[in-house]
């Protein structure tokens, strides 16, 4: 299985200097050995590049999707994506101890409550990858994901 | 397929702003009594909330927004326009966060989510915990709160909340006409609470789906200052004006909670108990009418007696229980299965409690719009209340509701 690998950041420009365009491909390079998942492992938390993966386990995962959490260690907004149907919400649901209706029922009690902004849905793996990759602050969960689909992965065990 | 979370447009997020309401519609009828207005006969349909709310993140770790709210319950609410929360929310990190502004009051697992029908699968959340005549009364805090969550390794995560601060409720509210029936008054010119504190503990056991709370709320000094014109007096042909002083002495509430998920299933139960203790005096302003000498035949004066007043104390005694089982049996259907158990006076049990069974049925129609039916047997008389039944209160009643939510 291909792991998620990370995408050019946002903030990269066509007229960054070649030497500082490979220093940065070759960090990437590093996080992504990092962040390399066990033999086996399927499931991926993943981020939008300009966010720091590190610290992320199952705990931040629950308390992410859980709407517990809701900033990016350096103060940046965390925002949502969700594949609306399929393996990854299954799975998701599963590691969240949730059913679907628990997982809504929750939300939308933070949502009318003030304690939270409710994720953002999209049709299946590519558009929940693609959405993630271009939004900053972005996290997804997906079983599955193919090299290229510009987003940094952290694997689950 | 139930759909997760919402499609919300693309500058939703670039904006960082989100707006979200929901309207619910519901229909009441009853045997036996009368509850939350005129319900024996044709029913009520004078049973409803809408909502409105707007949220910004402006910087990172801050949140800031509104919600409005506007509430039928027979003779509670009135569809009034509320604030419902307005608050700032600034989360340092997951360990610590505070608010400041108007926010809803952290008690027992659903007093936050009184008004939203979307969240649960009964049509009432069980009233001998969360009676609608007191929603007034514990809503929301205007004040300054703190809160977080401390990992514990092995033994799970514990969330923390607490607050301190102030309260609204107007001498129009629907908690002023609850303090009718405890006799303090037929109008109210002045209602005020000193000040209200508390919080609540939230174990997330290790045990999944397992969570148990427990949770307090304290108000420092509630005035009550009620009216009641021409009472009745035990000596005949005397009446009074009433001037009612009603002063409440640091009224506790305390909630255990437990609640227990696993898959499809979710398991409840709460506890409560209410006390304060109660001042009231009561300034009597005592007349007759007397036959007007030249007047018209039949015609009278008003002659006024010497006034008087009495001094009393009393004691607020209240416990509440129940225990429900929600069960989603189909992807678009849930069923719930409650018994609640309430006592007016944990001194004197037998005087005035009810006991009651309700089973509920949800059917989300669509991934935003739901309806209800829940059928609930009462046996006691402490659930209707005496001002919608001036014949007097039947020991027994069931209660028919239907409701149907939609949200955006």
């Amino acid at each position: 299985m291909a792991q998620p690998t990370p995408a050019q950041s946002s903030r990269s420009s066509t007229c960054r200097p070649n030497a500082t365009r490979r220093a940065s491909a070759l960090a990437w390079l590093v996080l992504l050995v990092l962040l390399a998942p066990p033999a086996g492992a399927e499931e991926f938390l993943i981020v939008n590049p300009g966010v720091t993966g590190a610290g992320l386990d199952a705990q931040a995962l629950r308390d992410i999707f859980l709407g517990k959490r809701v900033n990016w260690d350096d103060g940046q907004r965390i925002i949502i994506f969700l594949a609306r149907e399929g393996p990854s919400r299954d799975e998701l649901l599963k590691r969240l101890g949730r059913t679907a209706a628990q997982f809504v029922s929750g939300w939308k009690r933070l949502v009318f409550t003030g304690g939270g902004t409710l994720p953002q849905t999209v049709d299946g793996d590519p558009a929940l990858l693609a959405a993630v990759a271009r939004t900053p602050g972005a996290v997804g969960f997906v079983v599955a994901a193919r090299a290229g689909d510009g987003v940094t992965g952290i694997a689950l065990p | 397929m139930l759909a997760l979370g919402a499609a919300a447009p693309a500058c939703a997020v670039d904006l960082g702003i989100d707006l979200h309401g929901f309207a619910s519609q519901g229909y009441l009828v009853t045997t036996g009594n009368n509850y939350l207005g005129p319900t024996l006969q044709d029913g009520s349909f004078e049973f409803n909330e809408v909502g409105l709310n707007v949220v910004a993140t402006p910087v990172d770790r801050l949140r800031v927004g509104a919600q409005v709210v506007s509430i039928d319950a027979g003779d509670f609410g009135n569809n009034q326009v509320l604030v419902d929360w307005a608050y700032g929310d600034y989360q340092l990190d997951q360990r610590l966060g505070f608010k400041l502004g108007r926010f809803k009051i952290p008690l027992g697992l659903a007093n936050d989510t009184r008004d939203l029908d979307l969240t649960r699968t009964q049509v009432f959340l069980p009233q001998a915990v969360y009676p609608v005549p007191l929603r007034d009364f514990y809503i929301a805090v205007n004040g300054v709160g703190v809160y977080g969550t401390a990992r514990m390794g092995g033994l799970g995560t514990l969330d923390y909340t607490a607050y301190i601060g102030g309260q609204n409720i107007t001498a129009q509210s629907a908690t002023a006409r609850y303090f009718t029936s405890l006799g303090a008054g037929d109008t109210f010119s002045f209602i005020h609470v000193s000040s209200i504190e508390g919080g609540a503990l939230t174990w997330n056991t290790p045990a999944d789906g397992l969570r148990l709370r427990a949770s307090l709320y304290h108000a420092y000094r509630l005035d009550v200052l009620g009216h009641t014109l021409g009472a009745a007096t035990p000596v005949a042909g005397v009446f009074s004006d009433n001037d009612i002083h009603a002063q409440l002495h640091d009224f506790w509430s305390g909630i255990l909670s437990a609640e227990y998920q696993w898959q499809d299933l979710t398991l409840a139960g709460e506890y409560l108990r209410n006390y304060s203790r109660n001042d009231v005096v009561v300034t009597s302003h005592p007349f007759i009418n007397a036959p007007a000498a030249g007047g018209p035949p039949g015609s009278t004066v008003r002659v006024d007696l010497p006034v008087a007043t009495t001094s009393t104390i009393s004691y607020l005694r209240n416990e509440g229980m129940y225990l429900s089982a929600g069960y989603r049996f189909l992807e678009r259907f849930e069923a719930n299965l409650g018994r609640e158990i309430y006592f007016d006076d944990t001194q004197s049990r037998g005087a005035s409690f009810f006991r009651s069974w309700d089973l509920s049925l949800r059917w989300d129609i669509l991934d935003h719009w739901l309806a209800k039916a829940e059928w609930q047997h009462v046996d006691g008389t402490a659930f209707a209340s005496r001002q919608d039944n001036p014949q007097g209160l039947k020991d027994s009643m069931d209660v028919l509701s239907l409701k149907t939510t939609f949200d955006f």
